[in-house]
């Protein structure tokens, strides 16, 4: 909403230079976004909050500068009307009828019809005011019903009155039928349907309803005689029209937020007393139809000095109170000396309850001049998790903050990707046909159609993105929801981990020669974390997956729950996203999978107290023979006293024989009991070589 | 004869090592005396040439000086390192070896920083979902439909695929926004954080105190300052007697705790539908520290802080008391209860905070972007 400092004055005593005016409209919250001097006058920028329809006008905005400046509003106050109000019958002219289909459409309606006008340009004064806040001038008819607008906030509509359908005059509002066409007098033409509202003579649309006028009775230069219209439309139907027609105007935007049923008639009364100032001309007849008048109830709200103390923490004196109301056009009556009855204006539809009321006060008593308190809160844990309405969609934070915790400490970095996807990311990762995406009805942009289904094109995308910007080092994750049609319809969302490797080791120039990061580095990753959460009994099973390399694809188990899964990606997929180099490997995580297992107490387990022993063991293993079994054998052969398996190093080269490798492992004996003795080892070593000689057919060396 | 040489031998050894000025010329010296071709050595096989008394107390002398010089040198030697007159050169401006470490999104580092500001206050942290309903998302928070309230709130709707397929055509964005007769029961994706309120207090009764951080989505076109996902903490404390002037107060110390004591905040009277009443809370510039004043002489105009665009101000949050409908929908008695709620924008305070003046690149994931939080 823009208004000028002068417009302003005509309605108030304005002492404030502009700044400080502004400064103070801010504080009572219509905050003045720009001051821009124009034509000697000072045009403010005013953004109104959408509760507040009646702060879209000048007059409203200086109701407020009033009430915080202490000054007093001088209304517009409308002369009656020039001459007599004529029924139309006695001139006998222009007989004319007003019909209202639907009287919650429109529940208020009135024609003005005002006769041998001269239309020619707005006086200069008019023309200023418009330019300034940011209207064009067309002629002193249509000016006078733009410049009532801004000031009074109810919008007007001339219309040219010989361009009606003669043969019967009438006016009526009325749903327009399906299909029915207007031209708006921005020369668009539309088409209507039944739930858009028109203004229409006998024969056709002459108006959109709140909205805009039609072209073909517009005034012009040749208009003599004009139908005045001022009414009150259903915001809903007018907002719905707006959508509809993808047309938004001053007038509708005042209609859409209900205008003030009062502000009609003295919209009327004021143009036509500018009307006939200016363009000259003679009133003939004057139709209201619909609401009767003096039908307003007003609404009544009881104010309880008490309660304002209450919600504000700060004692306001009962004449304070009343000051402030009554200077925004409240009319209050004292019950007793804690409670008020305060009458509403009919111009303040926003306000409807007593904490309504307490806010005005507040307001305009000044937010800054209220005390800041600090509240007692009482000691009380909420957990999302036990809560009947929230349980279900999180995890325990403590989980998230873990993971997020150790897998930055292993060189991993956070990503954040959207949660919204196109369905092309589907084919990328040949997923179309197995995944039914959550779908959105309104997205903006292609890359919005659906909601992600798991990370994998948000990893890679993030992948694609560093490597081709030369950041060849990628160790990234993230933590975010991924979303599934539950059994084709009820949309869910869960927790999931995603991580992302490619690339060189940490750089050391004192063994160069760095390796790439390989499957087993990501795998190595996901163990240190289920580790430091405190998980086990996670296995990798083979699965192959459309994402990933044929035989370097696998599924994480945790017992018999699929969890995840991870692989080397596919060079199909990495060509999907222009990735040119290999290696890259992926795995994601079912946090919920995680939760399930995860205890955030944690509690020290006693260690022995004496040293250990190590022995190695090379030895060479047919290749299909998976490491699981040889550690499984030394710990199980050796009644508990070999505390941890390594592998050193593993060999498959030159010297190797075909379908074997080297293996060479690293055993710790232990004892929590005392001291283990070198022979004793020797004993419990000769039997775990025996096994694993026995029982795998493995040669030691 | 063999007396003079030694006490000769010592005293220009002595000389010798004691003017030495360098690591390497004080070696040369060691093997010139002691060396296994050096003069003591030299001295030592000319015992034979003695008679067995002479022997005896030559070779004690010898040894003597071989020990005192070899003592001397010793000194020397550590007197020369310490001195740091020469040693082998170690360069300590080769890069140390360093195990990279990852960090966290610089938003997961504000967030934590914010929600930790609230749980030293005595809040819980609590998270919803990303889905939710019309119900949770508008209604319950007195957003009713078709009002123009929800203009504020754009939102995607989830394409609802049991078969009621909305009848208008999706060419334009604000046609598919379901009208009266279809609101109600949709799902859609939450366009502020508030919906975990009216969960939270669906299921328990107050006291509350708890903060809700999570994503948002809107259909905003992207630029510089608009993402159409991005995130909020959302927070509220419901009670008997929480005011106004308590809002105010924990707001104040937030703000001050995020951005530094010497911070002012500053309330302004704004509409939220759900709050009553409302308001907009700033904070000073934490860029220019300018003197507040929110409306400067256009004179001024080109030392505009561009943070702040010269107003002094810069808005942070959104707040109020929370609105007795909403308290009516979860159940709870408004003459009995009262409660504020506020809500903020992430990407904004780390953007203030960091001096990020782009919102996308928190979702480009650039490395070198993130690798500096």
């Amino acid at each position: 909403m823009k208004t000028t400092y002068n417009w302003l004055k005509d309605f108030v005593e304005i002492k404030l230079s502009p700044q400080a005016l502004a400064e103070k409209l801010t504080m009572a919250g219509l905050e003045v976004k720009a001051i821009e001097p124009k034509d000697g006058d000072f045009v403010f920028e005013v953004e109104i909050t959408s509760n507040r329809p009646d702060w879209l006008n000048v007059i409203g905005i200086a109701r407020e500068v009033a009430a915080i400046t202490g000054k007093k509003l001088q209304a517009a106050s409308p002369k009656p009307q020039a001459k007599k109000s004529l029924r139309p019958e006695a001139c006998g002219l222009k007989l004319f009828s007003v019909q209202i289909e639907n009287r919650k459409d429109c529940p208020l309606y009135t024609a003005t019809i005002i006769e041998g006008v001269k239309v020619t340009p707005s006086p200069e004064w008019m023309q200023k005011r418009l330019r300034a806040v940011g209207l064009r001038p067309i002629n002193n008819v249509v000016d006078i019903t733009n410049y009532i607008l801004y000031e009074t906030g109810q919008p007007l509509h001339a219309f040219d009155l010989d361009k009606l359908t003669s043969c019967k005059p009438e006016i009526i509002i009325r749903r327009a039928k399906k299909g029915e066409e207007i031209v708006t007098i921005d020369g668009l033409k539309k088409v209507l349907n039944e739930n858009i509202l028109v203004i229409a003579d006998a024969n056709k649309p002459i108006a959109v309803a709140g909205i805009t006028g039609g072209k073909n009775t517009e005034v012009s230069e040749e208009t003599k005689n004009i139908l005045l219209e001022s009414a009150q439309f259903d915001p809903l139907v007018v907002r719905r029209g707006v959508r509809a027609l993808g047309i938004s105007s001053d007038s509708s935007y005042r209609f859409e937020r209900k205008v003030d049923t009062e502000g009609v008639g003295i919209a009327t009364q004021r143009a036509v007393e500018l009307i006939t100032e200016l363009c000259g001309g003679e009133i003939i007849s004057c139709q209201t139809q619909g609401i009767k008048k003096p039908r307003l109830k007003k609404k009544k709200i009881k104010l309880s000095i008490e309660k304002c103390e209450r919600i504000l923490g700060i004692a306001l004196s009962a004449a304070k109170i009343k000051q402030i109301l009554s200077a925004l056009g409240f009319k209050l009556a004292a019950c007793s000396l804690q409670l008020a009855a305060v009458y509403v204006p009919s111009f303040r539809q926003d306000v409807s309850i007593e904490e309504d009321l307490i806010e005005e006060v507040a307001r305009v008593y000044g937010y800054d001049k209220t005390p800041s308190t600090l509240p007692y809160i009482q000691p009380r844990i909420i957990e999302a998790l036990k809560l009947k309405h929230l349980a279900g969609h999180s995890v325990d934070a403590r989980l998230t903050r873990e993971i997020k915790n150790i897998l930055t400490a292993s060189g991993f970095s956070e990503v954040i990707n959207y949660s919204l996807a196109s369905r092309d990311a589907l084919r990328k990762n040949r997923a179309e046909g197995l995944i039914q995406p959550v779908e959105i009805e309104n997205p903006l942009s292609k890359d919005q159609e659906i909601l992600r289904p798991d990370l994998f094109s948000s990893l890679l995308a993030s992948t694609a993105y560093n490597l081709n910007r030369k950041n060849s080092r990628i160790r990234i994750f993230e933590l975010g929801r991924v979303f599934g049609a539950k059994n084709n319809s009820c949309p869910s969302e869960s927790l999931a981990l995603g991580l992302a490797m490619h690339g060189k080791l940490d750089l050391d120039w004192q063994s160069p020669g760095r390796r790439e990061a390989g499957f087993f580095d990501l795998k190595g990753c996901l163990e240190q974390m289920f580790s430091k959460l405190g998980i086990d009994g996670y296995r990798f099973i083979a699965e192959e997956s459309p994402l990933f390399k044929q035989g370097v694809s696998f599924a994480i188990m945790l017992d018999a729950e699929k969890i995840g899964l991870i692989g080397e990606v596919d060079a199909a997929i990495l060509e999907n996203y222009d990735i040119k180099q290999k290696n890259i490997f992926i795995a994601q995580v079912s946090l919920q999978g995680v939760a399930r297992r995860f205890s955030a107490i944690k509690a020290f387990k006693p260690y022995s107290q004496y040293p250990s022993i190590r022995r190695d063991i090379s030895l060479v293993i047919k290749k299909d023979t998976p490491f699981s079994d040889v550690r499984e054998i030394a710990l199980a052969s050796a009644g508990g006293a070999v505390s941890e398996v390594s592998l050193l190093e593993e060999y498959c080269g030159k010297q190797v024989a075909e379908g074997v490798k080297n293996l060479l492992i690293s055993l710790e004996y232990i004892s929590s009991e005392r001291t283990l003795k070198d022979e004793e080892v020797d004993v419990l070593h000769k039997q775990i070589l025996d096994n694993l000689v026995e029982r795998l057919g493995i040669k030691i060396r | 004869m063999p007396m003079v040489d030694i006490n000769h031998v010592q005293k220009e050894a002595e000389q010798e090592i004691n003017s030495v000025a360098d690591l390497t010329s004080l070696g040369q010296a060691r093997v010139k005396y002691l060396g296994r071709q050096g003069i003591i050595s030299g001295l030592f096989a000319e015992i034979t040439a003695l008679s067995k008394e002479e022997k005896a107390v030559f070779g004690r002398q010898l040894n003597t000086l071989k020990q005192k010089l070899d003592e001397l040198i010793r000194d020397k030697e550590s007197f020369l390192k310490q001195a740091g007159a020469e040693y082998e050169m170690f360069d300590v401006t080769l890069p140390g070896v360093i195990t990279e470490i990852g960090q966290l999104h610089p938003l997961t580092q504000i967030l934590r920083e914010i929600c930790a500001i609230f749980i030293r206050m005595g809040f819980s942290v609590v998270e919803g979902p990303e889905i939710e309903t019309e119900e949770n998302n508008f209604t319950g928070l007195n957003i009713p439909p078709d009002h123009p309230s929800r203009d504020a709130f754009d939102t995607f709707y989830i394409k609802d695929v049991s078969g009621l397929r909305s009848p208008v055509s999706g060419q334009n964005r604000r046609q598919a926004i379901p009208l009266r007769a279809q609101a109600g029961d949709r799902r859609l994706l939450r366009s502020h954080t508030s919906p975990a309120q009216i969960r939270v207090m669906k299921s328990l009764k107050p006291p509350l105190a708890v903060v809700v951080p999570g994503k948002v989505y809107r259909p905003d076109a992207t630029d510089a300052s608009h993402s159409f996902m991005f995130h909020q903490v959302e927070g509220f404390l419901v009670d008997k007697n929480i005011r106004f002037s308590d809002l105010k107060g924990v707001l104040d110390v937030f703000a001050k705790n995020l951005f530094g004591d010497e911070v002012k905040t500053r309330f302004r009277p704004h509409f939220f539908p759900f709050t009553e009443p409302s308001a907009e809370v700033d904070v000073s510039c934490i860029i220019c520290k300018s003197p507040v004043t929110s409306h400067q002489s256009p004179e001024n105009k080109e030392k505009k802080c561009s943070v702040c665009g010269g107003k002094g101000w810069l808005e942070i949050l959104g707040s109020g008391m929370i609105h007795p409908n909403v308290f009516k929908h979860v159940g709870y008695d408004p003459e009995t209860y009262t409660g504020f709620a506020f809500g903020m924008g992430v990407e904004r305070i780390a953007m203030l905070k960091y001096g990020i003046s782009d919102i996308r690149m928190f979702f480009e994931n650039d490395l070198r972007f993130l690798k500096q939080f």
